[in-house]
């Protein structure tokens, strides 16, 4: 039996609910970690894999709902599955709202319960992707100096060779220099690639800082 | 012719004492005649008087009396002689007169008696009787001459004086007593004002003398008034009218009435002025007492609501006060109505039971009456009236006028009414609620067992699938079959929940403020009886919440009952409910207290389902309330406040009054 499949974090104040999930979990081929509390959990994140989270919303102290807002703030963007009771739909919309990839009543069947796990790894994986792209997006730019950065901000908001020296208060020469500068550290063939991959790295467009 | 015959020498003498003793007798002779003649005279002059000239001899015996005593006393002249005429007076005065006539004649004195006679016809006439002695020449003892003369007009004129002046006397002494008695002060003036005299009453009441300025007795503030007044009444001589305080003997003032008339002569002249002057300070005492009453029934009557009436049964009509007219809904005041006015309007379910009522309390001897019924307004809507009445009767005990007052209680009855109405409608929701909330927490403590078995029999049956060397039908029928009953389980009770709480949720747009305002009044209807106040801090920018009303006012209920309870023991008992927005589109209602806040170990327990909780009526436990919050896609907690005392929280889902206009 190999455990191939991607983490999944189980969070429940209940004992029986955590060990019995990690007890099926495990007969399904996925690796589960039981978490008794939304504060145990926290305080391992910082150590833990990428991986899906199975939450309860109604837990003493820290709920379902803090859990969330503290992932949001630590830019944790793993999927998350909130796990209700019945007729706690207005709950279930909430946790939806704050991010939750799907909401499954108790008792749940098995089929249900995988269905949402399917659908959570298949969006675990896209996000690991995108994160590697970001991350690498973030390494570039970080190469840039503060000019090349300028003179891409400016690019990025549509601005000519031409309207970006007149901007910055530089020669159109230059302008072109820091430019070919900058392709080469991003590694950019063309200014399609460079322009995606600013965006990846989060740079903003000059037009809301250039007056 | 004696004296002319000659003779001797002694004839001439005896011829000379002869002629002259003739001449002597001759004039006694003309003498007696002419004294004769005079007594004749004396005695027609006295009777033509009216008066009785009679004589008696030296013994007293009555020898000649005068013709009128016939005539006047019808006794013959011969019976009346010597003695006889004593027996014309009156018996009780005959002994009398008999016994003074004899002292006269014995003493010499002159007599003189007065006495009643009877005269002809029987009746007795007052007689006067004089006499005097009269010596003759040679006799040893004296004759006598006496008259007597009818005087009984003079009589009765001098007894009519003598009454007239008694009466007079009498009718002075009245007068003066009266005087004395009244207490008023009575005085008089010349025509010019001067000359005042004032009766003893002035002196006993100011101590002033009669000397001192009268004045002066005036209170200074009056006195400008006083003499304004009387000088221009002395010019023109009308009635005198003033009133002014006078200051008494011991220093303090009483108001008097001075009122002043002139008596006139027959030319229209005037002779004096009369006056008096009366305390009425009593009266004006009373006079402003009642006025004062009066004032005070007024405002009283005005600051409350009640509408005054005064029903005078003899007339069979009703006085109202002016607010009485609010009552029917009138612009204009009742004044005065006929029995019937009032009899008419009430509801005609009532009208007969309270008509006889207040007939039995007037036939009977209670001096209260009260009544509740619906009156009839001037709309023809009714008020509900409290009506209380005294019944005032006569020393025979007949009842003959009630006064009372009416209060309209309709509004304090629809007040009481949507009190009534929202509190009934809280704890049949509450109960339904309650139910669902219970149904809520059967579920989820349920679920979590059920879910734990499911997932065991699920794991399981994979394993035992898993197993392909050695098959397993049965156990894997049976695992099948345990796993669908758990969830059937689970089924039944989503079922139950959802029958239990059908219709009771209705999530709509609410104003949060006046949900919050209504709640408090609920929730602090007695709060003078609990020693506590409140103060609500509501948030304009948190208007619209998407709730259902009444759940989230037994949650506020509950929770502001939780912190009156708390702070039973605390100094300061008050508690703040406020409102505010959030980020995340949600609204936080606060209820803080001054209580001794929440312990740590009790933090987490609070909301825990099975914790017991003694409450009842409205509210609903913190358990219920917070499936309430959360159903709403809220949550409710609870801090303890910097300063002390607890805050328990809970957040709404905002909304819009587009949401609103949507729905």
């Amino acid at each position: 039996m190999t455990l191939s499949s991607p983490n999944v974090y189980v969070i429940d104040d209940d004992r029986d609910v955590r060990r019995s999930l990690s007890f099926l979990l495990g007969a399904a081929e996925i690796r589960s970690h039981p978490f008794g509390s939304g504060s145990d959990f926290l305080e391992a994140l910082p150590d833990l894999e990428p991986g899906c989270v199975l939450l309860d919303l109604r837990m003493p102290q820290i709920d379902g709902f803090a859990v969330m807002a503290e992932l949001a703030a630590r830019n944790v963007d793993w999927p998350v599955i909130v796990m209700t009771g019945h007729g706690e739909v207005p709950l279930a919309v909430r946790a939806m709202k704050l991010g939750a990839v799907d909401f499954i009543e108790k008792p749940f069947s098995e089929q249900a319960l995988l269905a949402c796990f399917d659908q959570a790894f298949g969006l675990l994986r896209d996000r690991q992707r995108t994160g590697v792209r970001r991350r690498e997006a973030h390494k570039r730019a970080a190469l840039l100096t503060a000019r090349e950065r300028d003179v891409l901000q400016s690019l990025l908001a549509g601005q000519s060779n031409k309207e970006i020296a007149q901007a910055l208060g530089i020669s159109l020469r230059t302008v072109e220099m820091h430019r070919g500068n900058m392709m080469d550290r991003l590694g950019a063939s063309s200014l399609a690639e460079a322009l995606t991959l600013a965006m990846e790295a989060g740079l903003k467009p000059t037009s809301d800082r250039v007056a | 012719m004696a004296g002319s015959a000659p003779g001797s020498a002694d004839g001439l003498t005896l011829d000379a004492e002869n002629s002259r003793l003739a001449a002597e007798i001759e004039r006694l002779g003309q003498e007696l005649a002419r004294l004769r003649e005079n007594e004749k005279m004396y005695r027609a002059a006295a009777e033509v008087d009216g008066r009785i000239v009679w004589m008696a001899d030296s013994d007293g015996a009555v020898t000649l009396l005068g013709k009128p005593f016939a005539a006047i006393t019808g006794m013959a002249e011969g019976d009346a002689l010597g003695n006889g005429w004593l027996s014309v007076i009156h018996p009780d005065e005959r002994e009398q007169v008999r016994l003074r006539w004899r002292e006269s004649v014995a003493t010499g004195k002159p007599f003189e008696a007065q006495f009643r006679t009877r005269v002809a016809g029987g009746s007795y006439r007052t007689m006067r009787s004089r006499a005097a002695p009269f010596s003759g020449s040679g006799q040893q003892r004296p004759a006598w001459y006496g008259t007597t003369q009818d005087i009984e007009e003079e009589v009765a004129a001098e007894r009519a004086r003598r009454e007239a002046v008694e009466r007079l006397r009498e009718s002075e002494e009245m007068h003066r007593v009266t005087l004395e008695l009244t207490q008023q002060i009575v005085w008089t003036v010349e025509p010019d004002g001067s000359g005042l005299q004032l009766s003893q009453r002035y002196q006993d009441l100011t101590g002033m003398g009669g000397g001192d300025d009268a004045r002066l007795s005036i209170h200074p503030d009056d006195r400008d008034k006083v003499a304004q007044s009387w000088a221009a009444t002395l010019e023109s001589g009308m009635p005198y009218a003033v009133e002014c305080r006078l200051r008494m003997r011991d220093g303090s003032y009483r108001l008097f009435r001075v009122r002043a008339m002139p008596q006139r002569d027959g030319q229209d002249r005037i002779l004096r002025w009369y006056g008096i002057s009366e305390d009425v300070d009593d009266r004006a005492q009373a006079e402003l007492a009642r006025r004062d009453v009066e004032e005070r029934y007024r405002l009283a009557a005005r600051a409350t609501n009640d509408a005054i009436w005064d029903h005078d049964f003899t007339l069979g009509m009703i006085d109202w006060s002016d607010n009485a007219a609010a009552i029917v809904g009138s612009e204009t005041p009742l004044g005065r109505t006929p029995h019937s006015w009032w009899s008419d309007r009430i509801h005609p379910d009532e009208k007969l039971s309270l008509v006889r009522s207040l007939a039995e309390a007037i036939e009977g001897t209670a001096n209260r009456w009260s009544g509740t019924y619906r009156f009839r307004r001037d709309d023809g809507s009714y008020a509900d009236l409290l009506d209380r009445g005294f019944i005032i009767r006569d020393s025979a005990g007949k009842a003959v006028r009630a006064v009372g007052a009416m209060a309209d209680l309709t509004e304090r009855h629809r007040a009481e009414a949507e009190i009534r109405r929202m509190q009934a409608e809280l704890i049949h929701v509450s109960r339904l609620s309650a139910m669902g909330a219970m149904a809520s927490t059967l579920a989820h403590e349920l679920n979590q067992p059920l879910t734990a078995l499911a997932n065991f029999i699920s794991g399981a049956k994979r394993i035992v699938e898993k197993d392909g060397d050695r098959p397993q039908p049965a156990l894997l029928s049976a695992l099948a079959a345990a796993e669908s009953g758990a969830l059937r389980a689970g089924e039944i009770i989503r079922r139950l929940r959802e029958l239990v709480s059908r219709g009771t949720v209705s999530v709509v747009v609410e104003h949060l403020p006046r949900l919050v305002e209504d709640a408090a009044v609920l929730a602090f209807v007695d709060e003078h009886k609990l020693g506590v106040s409140h103060r609500l801090d509501l948030d304009p920018a948190a208007q619209w919440v998407s709730v259902d009303r009444v759940q989230i006012q037994q949650v506020l209920i509950n929770l502001v009952r939780n912190a009156v309870e708390a702070m039973q023991d605390s100094a300061v008992r008050k508690v703040v409910i406020s409102t505010r927005g959030i980020e995340g589109g949600m609204v936080e209602v606060r209820v803080d207290d001054t209580g001794p806040g929440i312990g740590p170990d009790e933090m987490d327990e609070l909301f825990s389902q099975f914790m017991t909780t003694k409450r009842g009526g409205m509210g609903v436990g913190l358990p219920i309330s917070r499936t309430i919050i959360e159903a709403h896609g809220g949550t409710i907690w609870v801090e303890n406040r910097d300063g002390g005392g607890g805050s328990f929280r809970f957040t709404l889902p905002a909304a819009t009054p587009r949401d609103k206009a949507q729905l």
